[in-house]
């Protein structure tokens, strides 16, 4: 069973109690926002200030339904509120990633290439391109995770893919 | 089929996002986070929120029901912290010797800065949750206590035996009032200035004293919901009809120089609890807000909230304890109610008898400790020193607490059959002052408390125009325009201009109109630069520019505008900006300063035309195209690199206290269960936060809804809530007086001290009702 499944079957299931929430959901959700921020102490921070921020609202975000989504949210938009505090890292001069990749295996250079391309895009284009390309979720459950239409996720993620093919180094394609 | 070259990047772009999740994802071991950690900084976060000047930690551990017989302190088998928490700054002393005879049960209140203890019986013990009380009282006298010089004084004896549960008090001025249930029920008045009791008159029922400006008894039932006591006539009048007549287990609270009543409607077994403020002086009542929950016991009031505290403690955990209730907002703010009983539990003070209230702190006695009504944060205090006693006389302080005497307890057993000897005062080293929360605001000024209300400030206007501009400046608001039909059918220009001063509550008529070369009725806008307030007269695509002059009263022609014109006004001059849409680059910018116009430089290239312009602050606009803004200095006349852009769709936009605030105007409308992205999307010094729309919130007030982007300092209105854009905070703001659902608050105007809307209207039926009048909302 993947994690969406678990995760799907335990949100019909309806969480007991916010600690059995926290208990099952903590790590998958510390992953994402680890994908998120690149930083595992970020990550964790994250994370729990958002399960601080749900608690005394556990019994109406629960009562609507799957509070993962709501949580999902918080940890995005806590992180977009984190930028105050901690200056973004500066995008990569394309030049620069050109000269770095040049002698790497394609695939791994790409990954790479990505993952620093990836700290440039804003909170939610990371957070679409997360749940679509880690979670292997759905563009109807990426709506629903993030709060938003259907093709509001689609154009996050597309918008996020056409950024990043347009930094990517040219090549010869197979 | 050959792939083409945007298909083939596009897949290597979606494998290394794959590659580089995957890779990144198993480098790390996360472990499972610790709930009980997390619910323990819920709670300290939102006192940090709140600004609570305490230093209190909240002090919780797993529920577990705990029998009355063991209440104290560390007979609980769950894990309790191994450090009691440290207490807000409370600290217990032994007071002076009492002159009083150790007693249970006697009648307290905090009168003239001290604590007041009076009647009572002898004997006892009274043993936990037994009924021992039930003979009347036998003692008269009483004694008065003030802890800022440790001295006790007694105090004349009161006509009658007097006691808990045989009578209520009240306090108003210099004045307590008892009303004995002794016999056929009566009123006692105590006057601390000269010690005297005397009898003054007995309501038509007997219930609950409520004191504040005056003296007040709460009914329900059958009755009429409350009677005013009026001394100079020795008489009591009963209160008009109101939203609470024919309610039950009322229940009064002083709230400023209001009365809020909190009373259960409907049928039994399922009453709607429902709270409304009475004003006595106006014999008016506010709408009543529903509390949409069930909560059992008398409420305790203070810092504008209602709470409950017979359900906060472990024994009654299958009672819903929905938290505190915010009365202006209508909000429950949750409390965790699975604490173990803290110290003051062993002195009768689980549950909600007696009632302790410290209402300068904003704190409610519960579950044996404080209960922080705004934040809904626990506040431990320390254990006192000596042995266990149970059920002292406590007297509830504004700030402080009086126990007395008691019955020594150990071993489940009482070792004494009759109270001990001694008196100790819960209290701040420091007494209440800078480090403590401020004192509850008054509830007749502001949003914030049961009085927040839109005050008539003009009424019998006639005709009411049809579009006329609203606008503040320089702290006034300005009212002037629109037009009206006549009787033939004419739409007539209305050419009258009046000021509203805030400060003073009165309104001044101005110069009138100018005339303008544009057919009337002209469309106006407005924006102002330090005393002028340049207004803008137009007629489709024709228009002028007039400077009014808000010192000398006189208008001055600037001359004439297009319709691809924007206007905005900072302290540096009025900035001119041709916004030509998908037809065209925009040209350079505008400023008019001691009446000449100077070319700004173009602003950054976009890569959308610019569509908007927003004031963001004296020195500042914004230029928004698409989702980036960029923003000029008018001071310096330079321009900013463009932001970022925001996740903003075609939003309402803002600009607010300096930042630009893009709200997306349908958010409000969505059922609060749909899971939904942010609705405000806020742009300040160059980076976006996101604010989502209250989750769960009711439909906002009638009056102000859907409005958006009418702003009051550095709050916005968004969907007819006040949003603080400095920290996310919703709050809520009242309907405008007798409104109904349809409602519609057409012309707003905010600035710092608060918003005027005038003219309402309601659609029913195809009919349109409008409301002669303005209305004002001081904030604070």
């Amino acid at each position: 069973m993947t994690e969406s499944e678990q995760r799907d079957d335990a949100a019909v299931a309806g969480w007991a109690s916010f600690d059995d929430f926290v208990r099952d959901r903590s790590v998958a959700l510390q992953r994402f926002a680890h994908l998120l921020t690149g930083n595992a102490e970020d990550a964790a921070d994250l994370v729990q200030e958002a399960l601080t921020a749900l608690y005394p609202r556990w019994e109406r975000v629960s009562g609507a339904g799957d509070p993962e989504p709501y949580v999902r949210r918080s940890i995005v938009n806590s992180r977009i509120t984190r930028w105050r505090r901690v200056p973004e890292r500066p995008a990569t001069d394309p030049a620069v990633l050109d000269a770095a990749v040049a002698d790497a295996q394609a695939a791994v250079a790409d990954a790479d290439l990505f993952g620093r391309l990836f700290a440039t895009l804003p909170a939610r284009q990371r957070a679409a391109l997360v749940l679509r390309f880690y979670d292997d979720l759905g563009f109807a459950e990426i709506a629903r995770q993030l709060g938003c239409a259907e093709p509001t996720a689609r154009s996050l993620v597309h918008r996020a893919l056409a950024d990043l093919r347009t930094r990517m180094p040219r090549r010869g394609h197979d | 089929m050959t792939e083409d070259s945007h298909d083939l990047d596009t897949r290597r772009a979606e494998r290394a996002a794959r590659t580089w999740f995957a890779g990144r994802a198993a480098a790390t071991d996360f472990q499972p986070l610790d709930p009980e950690a997390l619910r323990h900084a819920g709670l300290a976060r939102r006192r940090r929120w709140a600004g609570a000047g305490l230093a209190a930690a909240a002090c919780l551990v797993a529920a577990l029901v705990i029998v009355p017989l063991a209440l104290r302190p560390g007979l609980t088998s769950g894990p309790i912290p191994a450090e009691p928490a440290p207490p807000a700054g409370f600290e217990w002393t032994t007071t002076a010797p009492s002159p009083l005879s150790p007693r249970f049960g006697s009648l307290t209140a905090w009168l003239d800065g001290g604590f007041f203890l009076v009647g009572g019986w002898e004997g006892g013990p009274c043993p936990p949750m037994a009924l021992c009380d039930m003979m009347p009282p036998t003692l008269t006298d009483g004694a008065r206590y003030d802890p800022s010089a440790d001295t006790w004084t007694p105090i004349a004896d009161a006509p009658i035996g007097l006691g808990r549960d045989y009578g209520n008090t009240a306090v108003v001025g210099g004045t307590l009032y008892v009303l004995s249930f002794a016999g056929e029920g009566s009123v006692l008045a105590y006057t601390a200035a000269d010690d005297q009791w005397r009898e003054v008159a007995t309501p038509p029922v007997l219930g609950r004293l409520v004191g504040g400006d005056a003296l007040h008894l709460v009914v329900g039932g059958d009755a009429a919901t409350g009677y005013s006591y009026r001394p100079e006539a020795d008489a009591w009048t009963a209160w008009p009809d109101g939203p609470l007549d024919g309610c039950t287990d009322v229940q009064g609270f002083a709230a400023g120089s209001r009365i809020l009543v909190l009373a259960a409607c409907g049928e039994y077994p399922d009453p709607d609890l429902r709270v409304s403020s009475y004003d006595p002086a106006g014999r008016t009542w506010d709408e009543p807000l529903p509390l949409g929950a069930e909560v059992s016991g008398p409420a305790l009031y203070t810092a504008g909230r209602l709470v409950w505290p017979d359900p906060l403690t472990p024994a009654a955990a299958s009672l819903p304890s929905e938290g505190s209730f915010d009365t202006t907002t209508g909000q429950w703010r949750a409390v965790d109610a699975s604490a173990t009983p803290g110290p003051l539990a062993f002195r009768g003070l689980v549950g909600s008898t007696p009632h302790v209230v410290l209402d300068r702190l904003g704190l409610v006695a519960a579950n044996g400790r404080f209960l922080e009504a705004g934040t809904a944060a626990w506040v431990d205090v320390p254990v006192r020193p000596g042995p266990e006693r149970w059920d002292p006389v406590t007297a509830a302080g504004t700030a402080s607490l009086l126990q007395c005497f008691g019955y020594e307890y150990a071993d489940d057993s009482y070792t004494d059959s009759s109270p001990v000897e001694g008196c100790q005062l819960l209290a701040r080293p420091d007494g209440d002052d800078q480090t403590l929360p401020p004192a509850p605001p008054d509830p007749t000024n502001g949003p914030t408390g049961p009085n927040a209300a839109w005050q008539p400030v003009l009424e019998g206007v006639d005709p009411v125009p049809t579009d006329p501009l609203l606008v503040e400046a320089g702290g006034r608001f300005y009212l002037m325009g629109g037009h009206h039909l006549t009787d033939s059918l004419d739409d007539v220009q209305v050419s009258d201009v009046r000021r509203f001063d805030p400060a003073t509550g009165q309104w001044e008529a101005l110069a009138d109109l100018p005339e303008a070369a544009v057919s009337r009725p002209y469309t106006l806008a407005a924006d102002a630069v330090g005393d002028l307030l340049y207004v803008h007269l137009s007629f489709e695509e024709r228009g002028e520019l007039w400077a009014y002059d808000t010192v000398a009263d006189s208008w001055t022609r600037v001359g004439p505008t297009d319709e691809t014109e924007h206007y905005l006004g900072t302290e540096d001059g009025l900035v001119r900006f041709r916004l030509l849409g998908e037809g065209g680059t925009d040209p350079a910018p505008q400023i008019l300063t001691d009446g000449t116009w100077t070319d700004l430089p173009a602003p950054p290239e976009p890569s959308v035309p610019a569509t908007r312009v927003v004031r963001l602050d004296d020195h500042h606009l914004g230029l928004v195209s698409g989702g980036r803004v960029s923003v000029l200095d008018t001071a310096s006349g330079t321009w900013g690199e463009p932001s970022l852009p925001g996740e903003v769709g075609e939003w309402t936009v803002a600009g607010v206290d300096g930042a630009v605030v893009f709200v997306d105007a349908a958010a409000g409308e969505r059922e609060p269960t749909d899971s939904r992205g942010p609705e405000v999307a806020i742009l300040r010094d160059g980076e976006w936060s996101y604010v989502m729309f209250p989750l769960g919130a009711d439909a906002a007030p009638a009056g102000l809804a859907p409005l958006s982007g009418v702003a009051s300092g550095h709050r916005l209105v968004v969907n007819g809530r006040l949003l603080d854009t400095r920290t996310g905070e919703w709050s809520g703001v009242p309907a405008l007086p007798g409104s109904d659902p349809s409602w519609q608050a057409r012309y707003v105007a905010g600035g710092e001290p608060g918003l005027l809307t005038c003219y309402p209207a309601s659609t029913q039926a195809g009919e349109t009702a409008v409301v002669p009048a303005c209305y004002f909302l001081r904030l604070p």
